[in-house]
């Protein structure tokens, strides 16, 4: 299990926002629509006080199919198959400096995981109706859940709101449970459910506000951290604020995204992003942004004083456009450097955890060309090898 | 309790914008990809996953860069 605890409510809302900004443009397709991605992850390696210096490299595989099944329903299909090697952080320990010394697990560890969702969509005039269910697999982990959001458009199509619900359940059965002295079997479940109202505000910016509820309880703690122990139950809530301007001019878009967090164990957060999708001809486009991210601590622990609780990361994208003409497939290039980010697993007790956040997380890879596979390095001993083709 | 009263705020406020009403036949720029929520799917899900192992917080809908992580 490497915290692959896929958060239902999270899954729910990006399969949501994966809409168009106008629901009227969410038609049933006409065509299948198939879509793969490759991206290869890999965190830097670190410097223990014990343990192994290497961290995780991740191999992520994700088919989506997206097709009519008759009438006025579609299907779409979202597998993603990831395999992964790397040592994984146990946590931390205060040293005479004051400071938190790493101690990461001895061998390297090598596992894989599978998650398999369907949803079914139901289009009508001025509604758009889904449900899905999926399950995630891994040879310690298991996660099943389900949902179903909708979309209502009225005001002559100027105002949408949208609503969803749903629920997993987890089962968590660590591997060398008596060797390690872990607990050998665990449950989980959350609840979740969101609200939005979007609005078009001008035949070129539309807005969103979302509210969002997911409670979680059972076995919230991560068996593999030394002495973790988490209260068994926690309610999150969120806030998130969108906006989007297209500007002729330039010819690009303008995404603005603010989130407010806030959970029943005392932590909170802000985060923003901005982006520019900036069309560079009829087939092109670069979309430079930029995240900005701050947390408080949980009320169980406490961050290390040389512990940054902001963050800001840079991606860089570059590819097809995805309306571009002739070109069936989109790709994207993406860079990712990013500094420490604070975790709320820092401490705990005399135990200090290891924020994994300060992890520096190197690039994140994505590319591809047209039914092609791209090959290519970005920085030092990163290479990169990633196709997304979409027919 | 807050947040249900800021989206109520919120509601009101966009409701406000209501007024200005867009024709169907102009709205060539909201329908392309790029003024979608989230123009990147399969991208945005591995983004909040990295996210989610990497920070305290998590849901709601961010549109941002990110990768594949795990703790």
């Amino acid at each position: 299990m490497t915290a692959k605890t896929h958060n239902a409510a999270q899954l729910l809302m990006i399969s949501a926002m994966a809409l168009p900004a106008m629901a009227d443009a969410a038609e049933v397709p006409d065509k299948t629509d198939i879509q793969y991605r490759f991206t290869q992850y890999q965190e830097g390696d670190v410097s223990p006080v014990s343990g192994a210096s290497e961290r995780y490299s991740i191999d992520v595989h994700q088919l989506r199919v997206l097709a009519p099944i008759g009438g006025k329903i579609a299907m779409e299909v979202d597998l993603v198959d990831e395999v992964m090697s790397g040592a994984s952080p146990w946590g931390t320990q205060g040293n005479e400096k004051g400071e938190a010394d790493l101690i990461m697990s001895g061998a390297s560890i090598a596992e894989a995981r599978r998650d398999l969702s369907i949803k079914f969509r139901h289009y009508y005039d001025r509604t758009q109706w889904n449900y899905h269910l999926g399950s995630s697999s891994e040879n310690d982990y298991q996660s099943f859940y389900a949902g179903t959001d909708s979309e209502l458009a009225f005001n002559k199509n100027n105002t949408y709101l949208g609503m969803g619900i749903s629920g997993s359940q987890d089962f968590i059965s660590p591997t060398d449970a008596e060797l390690y002295n872990r607990t050998p079997s665990e449950q989980k479940s959350s609840a979740s459910g969101y609200l939005s109202l979007s609005q078009v505000l001008s035949k070129n910016s539309v807005a969103q506000f979302g509210f969002s509820f997911t409670g979680y309880t059972g076995y919230l703690s991560d068996p593999y951290k030394l002495g973790d122990q988490r209260p068994s139950n926690k309610q999150e809530q969120t806030a998130t604020l969108m906006y989007r301007h297209f500007l002729p001019g330039p010819n690009a878009a303008l995404h603005l995204d603010y989130r407010f967090y806030q959970d029943s164990w005392q932590l909170s957060s802000h985060t923003m992003a901005v982006r520019w999708y900036q069309n560079l001809g009829a087939r092109m486009q670069l979309v430079p942004a930029l995240r900005y991210y701050s947390q408080t601590e949980a009320f169980f622990t406490s961050l290390t004083r040389w512990l940054p609780t902001r963050n800001f990361i840079i991606p860089l994208t570059i590819g097809c456009r995805r309306s571009a003409p002739s070109v069936p497939a989109w790709v994207f290039i993406t860079t990712l450097i990013t500094g420490p980010t604070a975790s709320e697993r820092n401490t705990t007790g005399q135990m200090r955890f290891f924020p994994a956040a300060r992890l520096p997380l190197k690039t994140r890879r994505c590319c591809s060309f047209p039914n092609s596979l791209s090959v290519s390095t970005l920085t030092g001993s990163t290479k990169l090898v990633a196709l997304n083709w979409q027919h | 309790m807050s947040l249900i009263k800021s989206f109520v705020i919120m509601a009101l406020i966009l409701s406000a914008c209501a007024c200005s009403s867009v024709k169907p036949w102009e709205r060539g720029n909201l329908a392309l990809p790029e003024m979608a929520w989230l123009p990147d799917k399969p991208g945005a899900a591995i983004d909040a996953h990295v996210y989610h192992s990497k920070e305290g917080s998590s849901g709601g809908a961010m549109a941002a860069g990110g990768g594949c992580g795990c703790n």
